[in-house]
C-alpha cells in the first residue's frame, strides 16, 4: 500500500492548503471557420466550439471527484480571432466576439481566450479591426478574453501598435465605466507571448499547436507557503538554500497533480495533452497568496529591499521542481504577481510599501509583468504607452515573457479602493512615480529594433 | 498435464521478536519454495506476515504448515496454509483502487460501521491501517471499487457516515497519491497496460 504519511500529506495539501488545478484549458483551432460572410463565420465558430468542447466540463467534474482535486476553472483558448476578421468590418468583429461568448456559455466554460492579434512586427487589416473593436467587444461579452502581442526578442517592439493599444485601453475602461473599467481586466498585452498558456486573460492557441489540445495550469501558493512554514517551524534559522529546496520539492508534487488531471482529461476527450503551466497562481483567499510566501520567507513588508531576490528564488525553485516532475512543461511557468488577485500584494500596494516601480523590477525575474494594476481614470495614454514599452523592454532583452493588465478606473484617483469580487479581488488605485515627461519619446512611434540577443543563429 | 508446482498462501501470527521473518522464509525455502509475494507488519507487538510461495508438486499444505511450526516453540505461533486459487483472487480484485482516509477522535464501532459500509456495496478492502495519536485516530485504507458503482455517490454516502461518527472522510483514486509520491512518468499510470503491470 502507498505510504500512510504520503497519503495524509496529499490529503492535507488538498483539504487544508488549497491545492487545486487552477484551470483545464482546451485549445481549439478555428482557422477553418473563416469565410466572406460573418454570419456564416459566427455559425461555424459556434458549432465547432460546441462540438469540440461539449464534454469538457463534464469530464473535468468527473475527474475532480475521482481524484478529489478541485478543477477550479474550465476554459477555452482559440486560434487568434483576428485571422477570421480579414475583409470584415467593426460590426462583424463584435458579432464574432458575441458568438464566442454564446458558445462559451453553451459549453459552460468560465472564460474563452483568443480574441487575439499578433502585431509585434506589423498590423494587418483583420488585426487592426480586432484592436479597434475591443472596447465594445469586451464590454458586451462576459467570457471573452483578449490578448495582443506587441513585441518579441526576435521581432523587437512595435511602438505604433503600442500607441494604438494604449489609447484603446482607455476606451475599453470608459466603455465599462459602470463596473469600474472591468473590461480592461480581460485584455493582456504581451511580449514573447506563449502559444500554449492556459491562464487567462492571455490564453490563445498558437500557430504551431494541434487542432485541439488540453493544457493545464496548476495552482499551489498555499501549499508552498505551508511547506515553507513547516520548514521554518522545525528549523527557525533555515537558510535560503534550504527554503529553495523545500519549494522545489513542493513544486514537484503540485506539478504532478496538474499533469495527472490534464493527461486524464485529454485521454477521455481523445485529444492530445499539451503542457502543464507551473505558474503559482494566487487567489484573493487568505492562505492562497504568493505575497504570503515572501512574507513567510522573511520579507515582512512586501516591496522592501530583497523582495526581488525572493521572487527570483521562488520562481527558480518552482521551475526546477516542476521541470523534474514533468517533461511537458510550458505556458508561462513561473510565479504570478497579480496585485488585485493576491490579498498580501494588494495590501502592500495600499500601504505604499510596494510601488509600481518595485513591481516592475520583480517582473524581470518572474513569469509575467504588471498584472491587474488599477490606475487613475485620468491617466494619459502616453503614460500607459511608456509603461507597456518598459515592460516590453524587460521581456525582449531578457528573452522572457512579460505582460500587462492595466485597468484605468474611470472617475477614480490615486488611493481610491475598487472591489471586483470573486477571483479578480480588490485593490487600491496606484500610479507611477513620474507619470509624465515621456511624451516626446513615445509619440515618435515606429519600431524598436530587435536586440542583439535575437541574433543567436 | 499436471503442473510441477503448487502455489500456497501462508500466514503466520506470533509475538514479535528479532529473527521471525528469517525463520519463516527459511522454513519455506528449505522446502524448495520460491516466495513470490510477501507482506509483513507488526500490530501492538504482534508480528504477522502473509506470503505466497510456489513449491514443488507433492508438498501438501499440511506439510508446509508442519515445517513452519517446527521453527517456533510449541504454542507460540499460529500458521495457516491454503492453496492459492486464482479464480477467487480475480473475483475479489475487480474494480479500481481508491484510498480511504478517516480522521477524528476514536470511539467504538468505527471499523464495524465502515467495513459494513464497504461490504454492503461489494467494495473490497485490500489494505487497512490505523494510527493512534492519543484520542485522535487516522484510518488509511486501500479499496477496490466495482466499476458499476458511481464514485460520486459513494463519496457522498461515506461522508454522511463519517459525519455520524464525528470523523472526516476522504475517498480518492490511488493515482493521485501515486502521482504525487512517485517519480515515474504520469503517462504510465494512466496507460491501462502499464497500470495492469504495476497493480
Amino acid at each position: 500500500m502507498i505510504n500512510t504519511q504520503d497519503v495524509l500529506s496529499t490529503v492535507r495539501m488538498l483539504e487544508e492548503e488549497n491545492l487545486d488545478v487552477r484551470t483545464v484549458t482546451m485549445g481549439i483551432n478555428l482557422t477553418d471557420c473563416a469565410g466572406p460572410v460573418m454570419q456564416t463565420v459566427c455559425d461555424n465558430v459556434y458549432d465547432k466550439i460546441c462540438h469540440k468542447a461539449a464534454n469538457l466540463v463534464r469530464v473535468c467534474d468527473e475527474l475532480s471527484a475521482r481524484y478529489g482535486v478541485p478543477v477550479v476553472n474550465k476554459r477555452l483558448a482559440i486560434s487568434p480571432a483576428s485571422l477570421l476578421l480579414g475583409g470584415h468590418n467593426h460590426k462583424g468583429a463584435v458579432a464574432l466576439a458575441k458568438a464566442l461568448d454564446r458558445a462559451a456559455a453553451e459549453v459552460r466554460v468560465d472564460l474563452i481566450g483568443g480574441f487575439t492579434a499578433l502585431v509585434h512586427k506589423g498590423i494587418i487589416p483583420g488585426e487592426q479591426l480586432l484592436i479597434e473593436a475591443l472596447p465594445e467587444a469586451l464590454s458586451v461579452t462576459q467570457r471573452v478574453c483578449a490578448s495582443l502581442s506587441v513585441g518579441s526578442t526576435k521581432a523587437g517592439m512595435n511602438v505604433d501598435a503600442i500607441q494604438l493599444i494604449s489609447k484603446i485601453i482607455l476606451r475599453i475602461a470608459q466603455e465599462s465605466a459602470e463596473c469600474y473599467g472591468f473590461a480592461a481586466a480581460k485584455l493582456v498585452v504581451f511580449v514573447n507571448i506563449p502559444e500554449d498558456n492556459p491562464f487567462m486573460a492571455g490564453a490563445y492557441l498558437g500557430a504551431g499547436e494541434p487542432e485541439t489540445v488540453i493544457n493545464v495550469g496548476v495552482s499551489g501558493p498555499g501549499v508552498v507557503k505551508r511547506a515553507v512554514e513547516r520548514l521554518i517551524e522545525a528549523r527557525p534559522r533555515a537558510t535560503l538554500d534550504e527554503i529553495a529546496d523545500e519549494i522545489k520539492h513542493t513544486a514537484f508534487r503540485v506539478t504532478r497533480t496538474g499533469e495527472l488531471i490534464g493527461r486524464d482529461v485529454a485521454a477521455r476527450l481523445s485529444v492530445p495533452f499539451g503542457v502543464v503551466d507551473l505558474s503559482l497562481a494566487p487567489t484573493p483567499r487568505i492562505g492562497d497568496s504568493i505575497g504570503e510566501i515572501y512574507q513567510t520567507m522573511g520579507i515582512t513588508k512586501l516591496g522592501a529591499p530583497g523582495t526581488t531576490a525572493a521572487v527570483a528564488m521562488l520562481n527558480d525553485a518552482v521551475k526546477k521542481g516542476g521541470s523534474f516532475a514533468s517533461s511537458s512543461v510550458g505556458g508561462l511557468s513561473g510565479a504570478f504577481i497579480p496585485v488585485m488577485e493576491d490579498h498580501a500584494l494588494a495590501k502592500a500596494v495600499k500601504d505604499g510599501t510596494l510601488t509600481l516601480e518595485k513591481l516592475e523590477a520583480m517582473t524581470a525575474v518572474c513569469s509575467v509583468g504588471l498584472d491587474m494594476i488599477l490606475l487613475p481614470g485620468d491617466i494619459a495614454w502616453t503614460t500607459i504607452c511608456g509603461m507597456i514599452m518598459d515592460e516590453a523592454a524587460i521581456g525582449i532583452i531578457n528573452r522572457k515573457t512579460t505582460a500587462l493588465r492595466l485597468i484605468p478606473v474611470p472617475g477614480k484617483k490615486h488611493g481610491d479602493f475598487v472591489d471586483y469580487g470573486g477571483l479578480f479581488g480588490s485593490g487600491t488605485i496606484t500610479n507611477v512615480a513620474c507619470p509624465d515627461g515621456n511624451e516626446t519619446f513615445v509619440e515618435r512611434g515606429g519600431h524598436v529594433p530587435a536586440p542583439i540577443q535575437s541574433l543567436n543563429n | 498435464m499436471e503442473s510441477a508446482f503448487t502455489r500456497y498462501v501462508i500466514s503466520v501470527l506470533i509475538a514479535d521478536r528479532p529473527g521471525i521473518l528469517r525463520d519463516v522464509t527459511s522454513a519455506v525455502t528449505d522446502l524448495g519454495a520460491n516466495i513470490d509475494g510477501i507482506r509483513q507488519t507488526v500490530v501492538a507487538g504482534y508480528f504477522t506476515v502473509m506470503l505466497t510461495a510456489t513449491l514443488p508438486a507433492g508438498i501438501s499444505a499440511s506439510d508446509v504448515q508442519q515445517r513452519m511450526l517446527r521453527s517456533f516453540r510449541i504454542g507460540d505461533a499460529s500458521v495457516t496454509v491454503v492453496p492459492y486459487d486464482v479464480n477467487k483472487v480475480t473475483k475479489a480484485a475487480t474494480g479500481e483502487r481508491y484510498m480511504v482516509t478517516l480522521t477524528g477522535d476514536d470511539q467504538t464501532g468505527i471499523l464495524q460501521a465502515v467495513t459494513s459500509f464497504f461490504a454492503d456495496r461489494k467494495i473490497n478492502i485490500e489494505d487497512w491501517n490505523v494510527e493512534f495519536n492519543g484520542a485522535h485516530i487516522t484510518h488509511v485504507g486501500q479499496i477496490s471499487v466495482p466499476d458499476l458503482l458511481d464514485i460520486k455517490q459513494v463519496q457522498i454516502e461515506l461522508r454522511h457516515l463519517a459525519q455520524k461518527l464525528n470523523l472526516k472522510a476522504g475517498l480518492q483514486h490511488e493515482f493521485i497519491f501515486r502521482a504525487i509520491s512517485e517519480v515515474g512518468p504520469i503517462r504510465n499510470l494512466l496507460d491501462p497496460h502499464q497500470a495492469g503491470i504495476q497493480r
